[in-house]
């Protein structure tokens, strides 16, 4: 099986099976627009530090066998599921900042079932809570002050006439 | 406060380095239903603005399936499984209470009051029960934008309102319909207003549930409950005035609509909102007062 090389944006290369690379769309083109030999070379990952990259590399490595997922049908109009498989809400059980690096990473790299996976964690963390609750979870300051509420109010009153 | 676009905004500095993409939120809060999507709002005005902005959320805003509700595209926020209560201070609008019940099953833990806490196999509480069913609710700011959204989406089939077309075909736009807002509630409250400043009742509660259901309003500590769905009528009807869509004094047939009779009760009309039987009667607009005086009368004795 050959191998290839990753360049986080820290300079840490990373060598990699390619089938567990390939999960990744964004690397999978680029090897096939080379014509797939990259083995003496690294490919740089320039929007992802090292410590992400080997988490996305594990999650690529336990899951280098799934089928492709399905393709997306009439996706707004039914309620998506957000159950998470065991191994993945493990994988997940990371700070935040971690969390929101992987689904960037995701993002990035085009892995679009960890994208998913990372996406249905925030939801999960969001569901069942009162907007208090969600500000003290992320972090978020209120930034509905009364005075502006008011002006709100009296903009659209305006509005509406 | 200008500039500032990510949710991630923290004065202290510890808040989470990372800002998502735009695209990445719409992704996330697509697997929110309507109330988390409501409490999501509240929480920031950047999260707010993804909600509002993105049409994928938007339209989960509303029923999507006309055979679970006899109408396509209702919003959510009459759901009948929530109750929608108004907050009167000083005869002035405050907030307004949603509530809503989510099947049980979910493991999450809800906060309640005086519920039945559900302890999970490792001994914590993992929620709230009453009867099978998550109770849950939260304090919405009087001005939430997602409480000013159309009753009905544009492209709700109208025809099905009317009960000439059942066959949910061919969307149409419905302009009168288009005029009546989630604010009709906010219009009422301003006409509430007029009727209770005299009358010394600081705190009015006005719980309702979707149209044609039995709407209750409760003054001052549950002394007085009484079924207003004709307030709801009044209350759309003076929206309807107020942005040109009705004449005043003239005689309309108000029309609720309720999911599980729809069917059977819709014989179509002005097709404001359709209605079982024992909610169909006429009103005027010129009368709309007097439903207030009425309820005053019922205070008194």
């Amino acid at each position: 099986m050959s191998t290839i090389k990753l360049l986080s944006s820290d300079n840490a290369e990373l060598a990699v099976d390619k089938e567990v690379a390939e999960r990744s769309i964004l690397i999978k083109n680029m090897l096939e627009d080379v014509g797939g030999d990259m083995s003496d070379q690294a490919i740089p990952i320039p929007n992802v530090n090292e410590a992400v990259l080997r988490k996305v590399i594990e999650w690529c490595e336990h899951h280098k066998s799934d089928p492709p997922p399905p393709a997306d049908e009439d996706s707004d109009s039914r309620k998506k599921s957000t159950d998470i498989e065991e191994w993945d809400q493990k994988f997940m059980q990371v700070d935040q900042e971690m969390l929101f690096e992987i689904i960037l990473a995701a993002n990035y790299l085009d892995i679009k079932p960890l994208l998913d996976v990372g996406c249905k964690t925030v939801a999960n963390m969001i569901k069942g809570k009162s907007p208090e609750e969600i500000r003290k979870t992320f972090n978020i300051q209120n930034d509905f002050t009364p005075e502006e509420e008011d002006q709100i109010r009296r903009e659209n009153e305006w509005a509406e006439e | 406060m200008g500039g500032r676009t990510t949710l991630d905004y923290d004065p202290t500095g510890k808040g989470p380095a990372v800002h998502l993409p735009f695209e990445i939120y719409i992704e996330i809060f697509s697997y929110l239903s309507f109330p988390e999507q409501l409490c999501a709002s509240i929480a920031c005005k950047h999260w707010q603005s993804v909600i509002l902005a993105s049409p994928l959320l938007k339209r989960r805003r509303y029923h999507p399936r006309p055979e679970a509700t006899g109408i396509s595209n209702f919003h959510r926020l009459l759901d009948s499984f929530s109750n929608f209560a108004i907050v009167l201070q000083n005869g002035r609008i405050t907030k307004y209470n949603y509530e809503w019940i989510e099947n049980g099953g979910d493991t999450k833990e809800f906060p309640g009051r005086g519920w039945q806490p559900v302890i999970g196999s490792n001994g914590n509480v993992v929620g709230y029960r009453e009867r099978g069913h998550w109770w849950r609710n939260v304090d919405v700011p009087a001005d939430c934008p997602l409480l000013d959204e159309m009753v009905f989406s544009p492209y709700i089939d109208y025809q099905c309102l009317t009960g000439k077309n059942q066959t949910y075909e061919a969307p149409m736009e419905a302009p009168t319909l288009q005029s009546l807002r989630m604010n009709a509630m906010t219009r009422f409250s301003v006409e509430l207003t007029m009727a209770t400043q005299n009358e010394k009742m600081p705190v009015v509660y006005v719980t309702g549930g979707w149209p044609g259901s039995t709407f209750a309003w409760t003054v001052e500590e549950n002394r007085s409950i009484r079924a207003v769905g004709e307030i709801f009528a009044a209350t759309a009807l003076a929206s309807l005035v107020k942005r040109g869509g009705f004449k005043r004094n003239q005689e309309y047939e108000i029309r609720f609509v309720h999911f599980r009779e729809l069917r059977t009760s819709v014989t179509g009309g002005v097709g404001l909102v359709g209605t079982p039987s024992s909610y169909m009667y006429r009103t005027a607009i010129g009368t709309l007062r007097g439903h207030f005086k009425d309820y005053e009368l019922m205070e008194n004795t």
